[in-house]
C-alpha cells in the first residue's frame, strides 16, 4: 500500500483537530468553574442561604467597592482623622477639609498605600534575605550562624513577630510597622529559599565545574546564581501571597492607615447595611490584586526559568 | 497463544504548542505471529516507543488501526502488558502486592492469586524479597519485579520498552537470560523495543526498522540460541548486524567509535 | 509476641469492670483534699466520665505492658539510655558545630545588650527588656493571666477556678497560677488548633483527592480554588469577630477553611504530578480507572501532601494565635494581646517562647507522624534547608505546589 499526498494531509488535519479540540475543551471548563464559583457565592449571599446578612452578592461587593473607591462620603463622616497625610496636607495649604481634591476620601490613597508598602517591605526583605542567604554559599560560615536562628524564627508562626513592631513603632510610625513586619518575614522566607536552593543544585555539576577550573567566585556567577533562580523565584511567589495577609492584618492591628485599617473601621459598622459590602470587598481587592500579581509574576518567572523543569511546570 | 498483532496503515502525528506538526509515526504496517519474539530497533526519536505506546493503549493513533486478532485496540488492557524504560515497581507496595496488582485488577480468587505471585516470583529468583518495600531492592532486582508483574497478569503479549537500558552490563546479560527462559517456557509474544542492536542480536527472532517513524526493514534473526559470543562472531551474525548499521544511517566507523 | 485471643477477652472484659465500678469507687476512696477528688463526687455520668478517662489511661500504659513487654523494656532501655546520652551529645554537638551555639549566645546577648541601650520609652515598661526583666517579676506578673473564661471544664466534672488563686478577683499572685495560665490558654490554642486542622485537612484531603478523579471538574475547579486559597484569610478576622464571633465553632471553621483551601489545592498538585509511568503501569496491567486511582493515583501523591500539610500546620498555626488575639478572651493570642494592651515586650517575648516551643513540638510530630506512615518512602537524608524548618513563616503564603515544583 502506497501513501498519497492526500493521506498525509488527511493525517495532519486530524491531529490539528485533536488538539484544537483539547483547547477549546480546557477554555470550557475553565469558564464553566467560574461561572460556577459565581452563582454558589449568589446562593450563599441570598435571602434564603442563613449566612445572607454576612456575605453580599459579589455585584453588591463591587459596587460598594466602585462607589467608595473615589470618593467615600462615610470616609468624609468618620475616617478623616485616619489620614496623617491628609492632616499634613492641610496644615500646608492652611485650607479646610474640603479644600481637598474627593479622592483624598476615597479607598484609593489607603489600598494604594496598603500595596506600595507591602510591595516595598517584600522587595527590602528580598534583598536581604538573598544578600544573607547568596553571600553564604560564598562563605560558608554565615549559613552556620545564620541558619540556627533562621530555623527557629521560620519554624514560629510568623503573627506572634507582629505585636513586637506594634508595640514598638505602634501608631506613630505606621510604615515601620507593617513594613517591619513584612521584611522580617520576607526576609526570613528568601534567605532559606536562596539556601534550599542552593542544597539543591547537584554536587556533579558543582564538582564539573570545578574540574573545569571554576573558582568560588566564578562558581557562584555562572552555577550558583542562575541554577537558585528557579527555587527562589518560587519562595518569592510564597512570600508575597503570605505578605498581603499579614501586611493587611499589622494594619488592622495598630495603623490608621491603609487597606487593613478600612477593614477594622468597616468592622465596627458590621451591623449597618453596607457592613458587609464593605469589609467583603476590601477583603477581595486584596485577593484579586494578589491574583494579579502572582499571574505577572508567573509569566515573568516563567520567562526567566524558560529552561528548567520548574519554569516549564508553571507554564501548564 | 492464538494473537496474531497487525500494525495496519499506522499513522501518529502530533500537534506541538508552536503549531508544528511531528510524525512520530508514518504508515507503518506489518504483522507478528503468536509466540514471536520481536525487536523493534531505531535510533531515539524515531518512533519506537510510540510504537510499543500505541499498540499498548496508551496513545491512539492519528490514522490506522493495531489488531489483536481481529479486534482494533482502543485503550490499556492486561491483555498487553507492558515493562516500561522507567522504575514503574509501586513504591507503596510490597514486592509480592506488586507482582499481585495486575491479578487483584482482574479479580483472580485469593489462593489463585497466591499460586500464581509465588510462581512468578520463583521464576524471577526473588521469593526471598516477597515482603520487602521495593526501595530495599537494587534497579536490577526492581526490574524483575516489574517483570514477574507484568508476566503474571497472564496476557499474550508482553511489551517491554528499552527495559534494561539503565542497567549494568552484568545485570542485563543475566536479565536477557532470565527473559529468554521464560518466554522459551511461556511462548507469548514479545515487543522489545530496544536501540542496542547487540541486544537486538541476542533476543530477537525478527527485528523491526524504523527511521524517523518510517518502517525501513523487517529482518529475521535466524542465528541458532543460545546466542553467546560465538554465534554473534560468525558472519551471519556480523551480516545483519552492519545490515541494520546501514539502515539506520550509521557508518561502520561511527559504530567503532560509539 | 502472640497472646492467645482468651487473655485478651479477659484483658477488656477486666478493662470493662474496672471503667464502670473499680475506678469509680478508688475515685471515691480517695482522701478529700486531693483537688481532683473532687471532680468525681459530681454524680452519674461525670464520674463514669472521669472514670473512662482514667481507665483510658491507664489502657495506654497496660496496654503495651501486658501484651508486649519485651517491647516496652527495649523502648524504656533506649529512653534511659538517650537521656543519658543526653548531656555528652550536647557536648560533641558544641565541639562539632560551636557556631550554632555561639549564634545562639550572640543573639541572646545582643538583645540584653539592647535592653541597656535602648531608649526607655515613656512607656511602663522597657521597649527591649533584658531576660532577668523577662523572666524575673514579668514571669511572676503572668499568673494575671490566670482566669477561666468561656472554655470551662465544668461539663466534666472540674472546677478550675478552684485549682490556684485569681488574680482577677483580688486573689494573689501565685507560681501555680503562672503555670496553669500557661497550660490552660495553651491547651485552648491547642485544642482549636486541633479541631480547625482536623476538619480542614480531612476535608482538603477528601475533596482534594476527589476533584481530579473527574478531569472536567479538576479544570473547572482550578481557576475558584486558586482565588480562595489566594484570599488574605489574616485580613478577614474582624470580618470573622462579627460573622461567628469569638466562638470555638467560629475559630475552628476559620482554621478549617484556611487549611482546606491550601490542602484541595496541594492535593490536586501532588495528585497531578504522580508520575505518568505509574498510572499507564497500571493500566497496562488491567487495572479499572477507579482501581488506578484509588490504588496507585491516591497512595503516589502522598509524598508530596507533607508538605502541604505542615504549611497547613504553619498557616493555621497564625490564623489561630491571630484569631484568639484580635477576638478571643482565652488562648495564647490572647496571652499575646495582653501584652500589647499592656505595652509590655517582657510578655510578648514569653508569650513567643511558648508559642515556638509549640510550633516546634507539632511540626516535629506532624513530620515523624509522616514519615512513619509511609514508611514505604525511599527516606531523604534531612537536609539543613528542609521545609519544616520554615514552615511556620512559609504557612502564611501557603504555596505548597510551589515547594514541590523547585
Amino acid at each position: 500500500m502506497t501513501t498519497t499526498d492526500s493521506d498525509v494531509l488527511n493525517v495532519r488535519a486530524a491531529a490539528h483537530r485533536a488538539r484544537r479540540r483539547s483547547k477549546i475543551a480546557y477554555t470550557l471548563y475553565l469558564i464553566l468553574g467560574l461561572v460556577v464559583f459565581f452563582l454558589i457565592w449568589q446562593l450563599i449571599a441570598s435571602p434564603i442561604s442563613p449566612l445572607f446578612y454576612l456575605i453580599p452578592p459579589p455585584v453588591d461587593a463591587v459596587k460598594h467597592f466602585a462607589e467608595n473607591l473615589m470618593f467615600s462620603q462615610r470616609m468624609v463622616d468618620r475616617f478623616v482623622h485616619a489620614c496623617p497625610e491628609l492632616l499634613d496636607e492641610l496644615e500646608i495649604t492652611g485650607g479646610g477639609m474640603f479644600d481637598l481634591p474627593d479622592y483624598c476620601f476615597g479607598y484609593i490613597l489607603h489600598l494604594v498605600r496598603t500595596t506600595r508598602n507591602i510591595m516595598i517591605a517584600v522587595t527590602l526583605g528580598t534583598v536581604f534575605g538573598l544578600t544573607v542567604g547568596l553571600s553564604s554559599l560564598v562563605f560558608p560560615r554565615i549559613a552556620d550562624v545564620v541558619t540556627p536562628i533562621a530555623g527557629f524564627f521560620g519554624t514560629t508562626p510568623i503573627f506572634i513577630a507582629a505585636p513586637f513592631f506594634v508595640i514598638w513603632f505602634g501608631i506613630e510610625y505606621p510604615l515601620m510597622t507593617t513594613v517591619g513586619v513584612v521584611v522580617f518575614y520576607t526576609t526570613l522566607l528568601m534567605y532559606f529559599f536562596s539556601r534550599r536552593a542552593a542544597d539543591n543544585i547537584p554536587v556533579g555539576i558543582i564538582e564539573s565545574a570545578l574540574t573545569l577550573g571554576g573558582d568560588r567566585g566564578s562558581i557562584f556567577r555562572w552555577v550558583y546564581l542562575p541554577g537558585t533562580i528557579p527555587e527562589i523565584a518560587g519562595g518569592f511567589r510564597i512570600a508575597l501571597a503570605g505578605a498581603w495577609g499579614l501586611g493587611t492584618l499589622v494594619e488592622v492591628l495598630g495603623p490608621q492607615m491603609g487597606g487593613g485599617f478600612l477593614i477594622r473601621m468597616w468592622s465596627f459598622a458590621m451591623g449597618l447595611l453596607e457592613g458587609p459590602s464593605a469589609v467583603v470587598s476590601l477583603i477581595l481587592f486584596f485577593g484579586v490584586l494578589a491574583v494579579v500579581v502572582d499571574g505577572i509574576l508567573v509569566l515573568f518567572i516563567r520567562y526567566i526559568t524558560r529552561w528548567s523543569e520548574a519554569g516549564r511546570r508553571l507554564g501548564l | 497463544m492464538s494473537t496474531v498483532v497487525n500494525f495496519e496503515n499506522l499513522w501518529c502525528v502530533f500537534e506541538h504548542r508552536s503549531g508544528q506538526l511531528v510524525h512520530a509515526l508514518e504508515d507503518v504496517n506489518f504483522r507478528v505471529d503468536p509466540g514471536e519474539f520481536v525487536c523493534v530497533v531505531g535510533r531515539s526519536g524515531h518512533g519506537k516507543t510510540t510504537l510499543l505506546r500505541v499498540l499498548a493503549g496508551l496513545q491512539p493513533p492519528t490514522a490506522g488501526a493495531v489488531k489483536l486478532g481481529e479486534t482494533a485496540v482502543t485503550g490499556p488492557g492486561s491483555d498487553r502488558a507492558m515493562v516500561f524504560q522507567q522504575d514503574t515497581v509501586f513504591p507503596w507496595l510490597h514486592v509480592k502486592e506488586n507482582v499481585e496488582f495486575g491479578l487483584r485488577a482482574n479479580k483472580l480468587p485469593e489462593d489463585e492469586r497466591n499460586e500464581i505471585t509465588d510462581y512468578w516470583l520463583q521464576a524471577v529468583g526473588l521469593e526471598e524479597f516477597a515482603d520487602s518495600w521495593p526501595r530495599e531492592l537494587s534497579g536490577g532486582m526492581r526490574k524483575r519485579v516489574a517483570l514477574a508483574s507484568a508476566m503474571a497478569v497472564g496476557s499474550d503479549v508482553v511489551l517491554m520498552d528499552e527495559p534494561f537500558g539503565s542497567l549494568d552490563y552484568f545485570t542485563r546479560r543475566n536479565l536477557h537470560e532470565v527473559l529468554l527462559n521464560l518466554w522459551f517456557e511461556t511462548k507469548k509474544t514479545i515487543f522489545f523495543v530496544t536501540h542496542d542492536i547487540e541486544e537486538a542480536l541476542i533476543l530477537a527472532d525478527r527485528v523491526i526498522l524504523l527511521a524517523e517513524g518510517k518502517l525501513v526493514d523487517d529482518i529475521a534473526v535466524t542465528l541458532p540460541r543460545p546466542r553467546n559470543e560465538d554465534v554473534r562472531a560468525t558472519p551471519e551474525a556480523v551480516g545483519i548486524f552492519k545490515l541494520i548499521l546501514a539502515h539506520l544511517g550509521i557508518t561502520e566507523e561511527e559504530a567503532t567509535q560509539a | 509476641m502472640n497472646q492467645p485471643a482468651l487473655f485478651r477477652a479477659l484483658f477488656w472484659i477486666g478493662l470493662l469492670l474496672w471503667t464502670v465500678l473499680g475506678a469509680p469507687w478508688l475515685l471515691l476512696q480517695l482522701p478529700d483534699s486531693l483537688f481532683f477528688v473532687t471532680w468525681a463526687y459530681a454524680e452519674g455520668w461525670v464520674t463514669v466520665t472521669w472514670s473512662i478517662i482514667v481507665c483510658w489511661l491507664i489502657l495506654i500504659v497496660a496496654w503495651p505492658v501486658m501484651f508486649r513487654p519485651i517491647q516496652v523494656r527495649d523502648r524504656l532501655v533506649k529512653m534511659g539510655r538517650g537521656i543519658a546520652a543526653g548531656p555528652p551529645m550536647l557536648w560533641a554537638g558544641m565541639r562539632r558545630s560551636p557556631l550554632f551555639f555561639v549564634s545562639w549566645g550572640v543573639l541572646l546577648g545582643a538583645w540584653q545588650l539592647g535592653s541597656y541601650l535602648a531608649p526607655p520609652g515613656a512607656l511602663e515598661h522597657p521597649l527591649v527588656p533584658g531576660w532577668d526583666y523577662v523572666f524575673g517579676d514579668t514571669f511572676f506578673r503572668m499568673s494575671g493571666d490566670w482566669a477561666v473564661r468561656g472554655f470551662d471544664l465544668e461539663f466534666v466534672g472540674l472546677d478550675m477556678v478552684e485549682l490556684a488563686p485569681l488574680p482577677i478577683y483580688g486573689g494573689e499572685a501565685t507560681w501555680p497560677a503562672v503555670f496553669l495560665a500557661i497550660a490552660f490558654h495553651s491547651g485552648v490554642t491547642l485544642f482549636r488548633l486541633l479541631c480547625g486542622m482536623a476538619v480542614g485537612m480531612s476535608l482538603g484531603l477528601l475533596t482534594g483527592l476527589a476533584i481530579p478523579y473527574w478531569p472536567w471538574l479538576r479544570q473547572s475547579a482550578w481557576a475558584p480554588m486558586n482565588f480562595l486559597r489566594m484570599i488574605p484569610l489574616l485580613a478577614a478576622i474582624p470580618w470573622l469577630q462579627f460573622a461567628v464571633g469569638s466562638t470555638l465553632t467560629g475559630i475552628t471553621l476559620y482554621i478549617a477553611f484556611g487549611v482546606w483551601t491550601t490542602m484541595v489545592v496541594a492535593t490536586m498538585n501532588s495528585v497531578a504530578n504522580v508520575p505518568d509511568r505509574y498510572i499507564e503501569s497500571a493500566r497496562t496491567l488491567g487495572a479499572s480507572r477507579p482501581r488506578t486511582y484509588f490504588k496507585v493515583i491516591v497512595p503516589g501523591s502522598i509524598p508530596e501532601l507533607r508538605t502541604a500539610m505542615l504549611l497547613s500546620m504553619g498557616g493555621s498555626w497564625s490564623l489561630a494565635i491571630a484569631a484568639e488575639f484580635l477576638g478571643f478572651p482565652t488562648g495564647l493570642g490572647y496571652m499575646a494581646n495582653v501584652a500589647v494592651q499592656e505595652t509590655n515586650t517582657a510578655r510578648l517575648v514569653i508569650v513567643g517562647f511558648i508559642v515556638a516551643f509549640y510550633s516546634l513540638a507539632t511540626f516535629y510530630l506532624l513530620n515523624e507522624g509522616f514519615k512513619k506512615t509511609v514508611s514505604w518512602m525511599p527516606q531523604r537524608t534531612t537536609k539543613g534547608t528542609d521545609i519544616s524548618k520554615v514552615a511556620g513563616a512559609a504557612g502564611a503564603g501557603g504555596r505548597a505546589e510551589t515547594f514541590e515544583a523547585g
